[in-house]
C-alpha cells in the first residue's frame, strides 16, 4: 500500500492558508488599495477631457447603443464610461497579474484573467452559465465550465 | 422636463444602419495599452489576453449600461447621465469606482460648464444685437 500520508497532509492543509498564502494574499490587498488611492488622486487633476483619453467616447457611444431600450445619451456619459472602463481594465489587469506572479510567471496570460473572473464576485456578469458558444460568439466571457487554471495547464484540460 | 444644457450633441436612437461587429469590441491597441500601463516594464501581456479583456470591457459596458438605463426608465427620463453611471456602478458592486468616478464627472461637468458658458455669453450677445436690430425696424414697419 502506497504510503499517502506525505500527499494527503498537503491536501489537508490546503484548507487552512500557509503563512506564505497569507502574505501574499496580504500583499494583492494592500496592492489593489494603492491603485485605488492613485486614482482617486488622479482625479483631482484632471483638466483636459478631449485630449487625454484612452479610449475614445465615440466607440463607446456605440457599444452603449446596441442596447435597444438606451434612448438619448447625454454627452457626458460616454466620457464617464470612457474612464470607467479605463479603472476596469487596469484593475483587472493588476489582479490578473497578481494571479500570474503567484504562478511565478512574467506573462499574464488569459487563464490569468479568467481565474480572477472566477474569483471575484462582481465579475460574476463576465460568467456565461450557457456555454453553448458553437458559433464562436460567445455573449460572456468565461463559459460555465470554466477555465484549466493558470498553472500552466492546458485550458482545455479537466484531469487535473 | 427639460434636460439641462449638458446635452451638448444630439445623441438620439436613429443610429445609423449596419452594426459592424468590431464595433463592439475597443481597438485591441488601446485596450493594450492601459494594461502595459499598470504593469511593470518587464511584464509581458499575451495575445490572448488582450482579446479576453477586450471582450471584457465591452461586456463592462453594456453591463452597467443597461443597469444604468433601466433606471432612467423607471424614473421616465429619456436621457441617460453621468449620474446615472455612477449609480449603476455602485448597485453593481463595483463601489470602488464610485468616488473616482463622481469626482471625475464633476470635473467634467465644472470644465465644460465654463465652456458652454462661455459660448452661451458670445451667442447671447449675437442674439442681443440682432433682436435689438429687429426690434428697432418692427417698431418702424410693424404688422
Amino acid at each position: 500500500m502506497e504510503n499517502n500520508s506525505e500527499k494527503s497532509a498537503a491536501q489537508s492543509s490546503a484548507a487552512y492558508p500557509t503563512l506564505s498564502q497569507l502574505n501574499v494574499e496580504k500583499n494583492k490587498q494592500e496592492q489593489l488599495k494603492m491603485f485605488w488611492t492613485d486614482q482617486r488622486r488622479e482625479m483631482e487633476n484632471v483638466n483636459d477631457f478631449k485630449n487625454n483619453l484612452l479610449l475614445q467616447p465615440t466607440r463607446i457611444k456605440k457599444i452603449m447603443k446596441t442596447d435597444k431600450d438606451v434612448q438619448m445619451i447625454a454627452a457626458e456619459s460616454p466620457v464617464l464610461l470612457a474612464k470607467a472602463s479605463e479603472l476596469f481594465i487596469q484593475e483587472l489587469t493588476l489582479r490578473s497579474w497578481l494571479n500570474a506572479q503567484e504562478n511565478h510567471r512574467r506573462i499574464l496570460k488569459k487563464d490569468d484573467v479568467t481565474d480572477v473572473i472566477m474569483q471575484t464576485d462582481n465579475l460574476d456578469f463576465l460568467v456565461d452559465d450557457d456555454a453553448n458558444a458553437t458559433d464562436g460568439s460567445t455573449p460572456s466571457v468565461v463559459p460555465f465550465y470554466g477555465s484549466g487554471g493558470s498553472n500552466g495547464q492546458d485550458g482545455n484540460n479537466l484531469d487535473h | 422636463m427639460v434636460d439641462s444644457n449638458n446635452i451638448l450633441g444630439s445623441f438620439d436612437s436613429s443610429e445609423e444602419g449596419g452594426f459592424k461587429e468590431h464595433d463592439r469590441l475597443l481597438p485591441i491597441a488601446n485596450v493594450g495599452r492601459i494594461m502595459k500601463h499598470i504593469l511593470p516594464q518587464n511584464a509581458k501581456i499575451s495575445k490572448e489576453g488582450k482579446e479576453t479583456m477586450q471582450e471584457c470591457v465591452s461586456e463592462f459596458i453594456s453591463f452597467v449600461t443597461g443597469e444604468a438605463s433601466e433606471k432612467c426608465h423607471k424614473e421616465k427620463r429619456k436621457t441617460l447621465n453621468g449620474d446615472d453611471i455612477c449609480w449603476a456602478m455602485g448597485n453593481l458592486g463595483f463601489d470602488d469606482y464610485v468616488e473616482p468616478l463622481k469626482r471625475y464627472l464633476h470635473r467634467y461637468r465644472e470644465l465644460e460648464g465654463e465652456k458652454a458658458n462661455q459660448n452661451k455669453v458670445d451667442i447671447g450677445n449675437k442674439n442681443e444685437e440682432r433682436e435689438k436690430n429687429e426690434f428697432l425696424l418692427g417698431r418702424f414697419y410693424g404688422p
